[in-house]
Order: structure tokens, then C-alpha cells, then sequence
């Protein structure tokens, strides 16, 4: 009995983990056959081998210990411009769904500022705060800041007429109204807004090191530098590491979703990143 | 207890839901009131309760203490079963323990104590109409207003909730407005059955049910249960 469910269990392993690794295998074999079959030994510089990356960036302690600053630095940044952007937007997404005169006057140049290239504002922001932290962050910020505004608004709004009307039975005020039922039941919501934000913030970080180049270098300033000496294999650690912080980002918010909102939410449980858990 | 005079209620789009509603009932009467849908039988509740407010005629209902249980059981999905139960307690500013006392009897008296700890989500449709129901007990109100509150439940939930229903009324000795559109539940639960016509709402038949509460099922199968059953239905046609 407990034989055969073990054998269940692991066909299960296999059935989940199998699949992605075989497909991981077979890009690290293509991989390898473009730098050693396609590419010319002297023009091994535009993909170098995995080992050699991992021999190079990861396993020298100087070059490692220089993309983990970076990678720190920028993490940093994002996480910061995640942090003002999830406190500004929420207060203002509670604000708009407090009073339409609010929303009316607002909204519309959220969305203004959503369509906006921000690549274009970049300059302007080293132009007005200078190339440093400032910069990078708020670059961050405005990046990160629609996506939490619209789906906790959405959030707030997606209240059922049956629960206000029990509210208003009852004579709950409007803060009562808010922290009892509108805040919790745009929580899945929020966790939405936030972990594309986050995403977005990390991209934020990475485009505001291209632009502001003072003070400690991030990771996106070491991938202009890489390019630049054309040291390719640390170039690609950069950018490997940038993926993992990415991905990383996702996955916390996911996770933590789920911790939130598991118990009771759907969405949570389904989608949250647990393909990546 | 409540009292509907010339009661009319216009819509802002220009509806006319309610026209000239009249009807009293005393504390601790059953009145189920029974009528086709469209008929106005969901804004009845609404202006019983002060949800809203009619456009000519006056409304008095002489206690504030309503219990209102809706068709869907509008329970909050992140807190457990006694959470849910603990909601208005915790609304009307009732202190914790005072909250949580009430809140515990009301779960009991709805049979479900073991699922105390429990989230809604796992919970079936009749259950989380009990807990509907117990969360509108614990303000020990003196009139209850039920909008087909077995509507969007299996025949086998619906009779067996209508059961404890009838019991609870029995154990509190509310009035209670329920508002159906089947007759049967209606002559069950009632111990008057008003009948709605079609919109514009209005009482077109005022039927007294001579069964004792608490009722079994067996009812059902009397003479004259089907008899009156009949009669409403004859009425609900004209």
C-alpha cells in the first residue's frame, strides 16, 4: 500500500519536475552546439560557453562579489520604489473610492501617465533630482505606481451590492465599511497590482542605471560596462542574475498571496505562481 | 409591529414597483407573503427595513432590532463561520466576549458547532444559509425579514431548513416577513400568507394558515394544507 502510493508520488515528481528540466536540458544543448559548432573560435565572445560563464562570473570571487553589489543596489532601488508605490497608490485607490469627485479628477491622468513612455521622463528626472538614488527610485516608482492604483481600486469597487446593503443595515460608518469589508475584499486584488508592479519596478531599476550612472554601479550599469569591455561572460552573468531577480520577485509575491489570501481566495491558490514554487 | 399605509413606491428610471400597499402585523406573527417575480416582493423588505424609503404612503415598524436574511447568504469569504456569526455583534460595537458568547449560542442553535472554525468556501449552500441565519439571531431581533431565503437551494436543504425555521420561531417568538414565490413554503412557514399581484405589487388576498407551530412536514400531505394551497394558488392566477 504505502509502496504503491510512494510510486504514485514519484511518477507525480516526474510528471511535474520532468517536463521543464528536459526543456532546460535540451536549451543548454543548443546552447552549447551554437558556441562550439556555429561560432567561430574567434567570435565565441557573442555566446560563451554556460561553464565558462559560470567559471568567470560566478566562481571568481572578485567578479562575483561585484554583480552581487550590483545585484544588491538594484534590488534595493526596486524595492523601495515598490514600497512608495504600493503606500501612494493604495492611499490614493482608497481616496478615489471614498469620494467620485476624487476619481473624476484624478483618475484620468493616472491613465495619462500610464501611456506615457516613461523611457521619454527618464531624463528629465537626472535633469531635475540629479543621476543619483533619487532618480533611480522614482523611476521606480512611476513605473510600479498605475498598476496597484487600478487594481486596488477595482478591488475596493468589487464589493457585492448584498454585503454593502448589510453594512448599511447595520449602520457601519465609512471607515468601518472600509476595514472591515472593502480593504479585505480587495486584498486578492492588491496582491495582483502588486506583483506586476514589482516586476515592472525591477525593470524600472535596471533602465534607470542605463540613464543615471553615479554613485555605486547597479546591475544594469554593469551591463553597459560588460558590453562596453565586451566581457561577454560576465555581461551574460548580469543579465542571468537580473532574470533570477525577476523571477524571484515574482515568486515572493505569489507566495505570499497565497499566505494571505489562500485560505479563502481561488485566484490565490490557482495562479499565483505556483508553477514557479 | 409593522404597518404599510397606501404605500407607493416609483423608481427613479420611472418604475412603479409598489401601488397602494396596505397590510399590519402584530409582534410574534409569521406573515409569508407570496407573488409572482417582478412583483415588487424584494422592495417590500427593502422599505420594511429602511433601506429605502417610499415615495408616497408611510412605513412604521415599531422596533429597530431586524434581523434580514437574504437569498444569497452574503457571508464575508475570509472569515471563518464564527467570524461571519460575530459580524453585526462586532458592527453594533459589542464588546468581545459579550461578541463571541453570542455569536456561540447562535452557531449552536443552527447545529453547527463543529464547523465554527471553518471558511465559507467549504461549506454547502445549505450550511452557509445557517450561518446566514445564525449571524442575523445574535442581535436577538424582534422581526425578521427573509428574502427567499431557500430560493437557491436543493428541495431536500430547502424543507429540512424550513424545519428549523419553523423551530426557531417557536424558540424566540419573532415576527417575520418571509417573502416567497413558492406557496408551499410560503402556507409552511406562515401563519398568514398575503398574496402579491403583478407588478405594480399590491395585496390581492389575505389568507389565514390554521396549523401550530413548530410544523413537521407531515403538514404538507393535510387536507387542509393542499386545500389552502389551491386557494392561493387560484388567487396568484386571477
Amino acid at each position: 500500500m504505502s509502496r504503491r502510493l510512494t510510486r504514485r508520488q514519484r511518477t507525480y515528481r516526474w510528471g511535474r519536475w520532468g517536463p521543464p528540466l528536459l526543456v532546460f536540458a535540451a536549451v543548454v544543448g543548443l546552447w552549447y552546439a551554437v558556441t562550439y559548432l556555429l561560432l567561430a573560435p574567434d567570435r565565441r565572445f557573442l555566446l560563451p560557453a554556460p561553464h565558462a560563464i559560470v567559471r568567470v562570473a560566478f566562481l571568481d570571487r572578485a567578479n562575483l562579489t561585484e554583480l552581487l553589489n550590483a545585484l544588491a543596489l538594484s534590488a534595493t532601488v526596486a524595492a523601495i520604489g515598490l514600497g512608495i508605490a504600493a503606500a501612494a497608490g493604495v492611499a490614493a485607490a482608497i481616496a478615489m473610492s471614498q469620494a467620485r469627485w476624487v476619481e473624476r479628477s484624478f483618475y484620468p491622468y493616472l491613465v495619462v501617465l500610464q501611456t506615457i513612455p516613461v523611457l521619454a521622463l527618464v531624463p528629465l528626472f537626472g535633469f531635475w533630482f540629479g543621476f543619483g538614488l533619487t532618480s533611480r527610485v522614482l523611476v521606480c516608482v512611476l513605473v510600479a505606481l498605475f498598476p496597484i492604483v487600478a487594481n486596488t481600486l477595482f478591488g475596493l469597487r468589487s464589493v457585492a451590492a448584498v454585503h454593502h446593503e448589510l453594512f448599511t443595515l447595520h449602520r457601519a460608518g465609512r471607515w468601518t465599511r472600509l476595514a472591515k469589508l472593502q480593504l479585505p475584499a480587495a486584498l486578492p486584488s492588491i496582491f495582483t497590482g502588486l506583483r506586476i508592479s514589482a516586476g515592472l519596478s525591477v525593470i524600472g531599476a535596471i533602465v534607470g542605471d542605463f540613464f543615471f550612472k553615479q554613485g555605486d554601479p547597479g546591475i544594469g550599469i554593469l551591463i553597459d560596462v560588460y558590453r562596453q569591455r565586451l566581457q561577454s561572460e560576465q555581461l551574460f552573468a548580469a543579465v542571468i542574475l537580473s532574470s533570477l531577480l525577476g523571477v524571484l520577485v515574482f515568486w515572493v509575491f505569489g507566495f505570499a498571496a497565497r499566505k494571505v489570501t489562500g485560505a479563502w481566495h481561488e485566484s490565490a491558490r490557482e495562479t499565483a505562481g505556483r508553477e514557479l514554487v | 409591529m409593522l404597518e404599510f399605509n397606501g404605500v407607493f413606491k416609483r423608481f427613479p428610471e420611472g418604475t412603479l414597483a409598489l401601488a397602494d400597499m396596505n397590510f399590519a402585523m402584530a409582534p410574534g406573527e409569521f406573515v409569508s407573503v407570496v407573488g409572482p417575480s417582478g412583483s415588487g416582493k424584494t422592495t417590500l423588505l427593502h422599505l420594511a427595513a429602511g433601506l429605502q424609503e417610499p415615495t408616497a404612503g408611510t412605513v412604521l415598524r415599531r422596533t429597530d432590532k431586524i434581523g434580514y436574511v437574504f437569498q444569497d447568504p452574503a457571508l464575508l469569504p475570509w472569515r471563518t463561520v464564527r467570524g461571519n456569526v460575530e459580524l453585526l455583534a462586532e458592527l453594533r460595537g459589542l464588546p468581545k466576549p459579550e461578541r463571541r458568547r453570542r455569536a456561540d449560542l447562535a452557531i449552536e442553535m443552527v447545529g453547527l458547532a463543529e464547523f465554527a472554525g471553518h471558511r465559507p468556501r467549504t461549506l454547502s449552500g445549505g450550511m452557509r444559509m445557517r450561518v446566514s441565519l445564525a449571524r442575523s439571531l445574535t442581535l436577538d431581533p424582534e422581526i425578521f425579514l427573509l428574502d427567499e431565503p431557500f430560493g437557491a437551494l436543493d428541495e431536500i436543504t430547502r424543507q429540512r431548513l424550513g424545519v428549523e425555521l419553523s423551530r426557531l420561531f417557536v424558540a424566540r417568538r419573532f415576527a417575520a416577513v418571509l417573502v416567497t414565490h413558492s406557496v408551499t413554503e410560503a402556507i409552511f412557514l406562515g401563519g398568514r400568507v398575503l398574496v402579491m399581484s403583478e407588478r405594480p405589487g399590491r395585496i390581492v388576498g389575505d389568507f389565514p394558515v390554521p396549523f401550530d407551530h413548530p410544523r413537521s412536514p407531515k403538514i404538507l400531505f393535510d387536507p387542509d394544507f393542499t386545500g389552502l394551497a389551491q386557494e392561493i394558488a387560484a388567487c396568484l392566477a386571477a
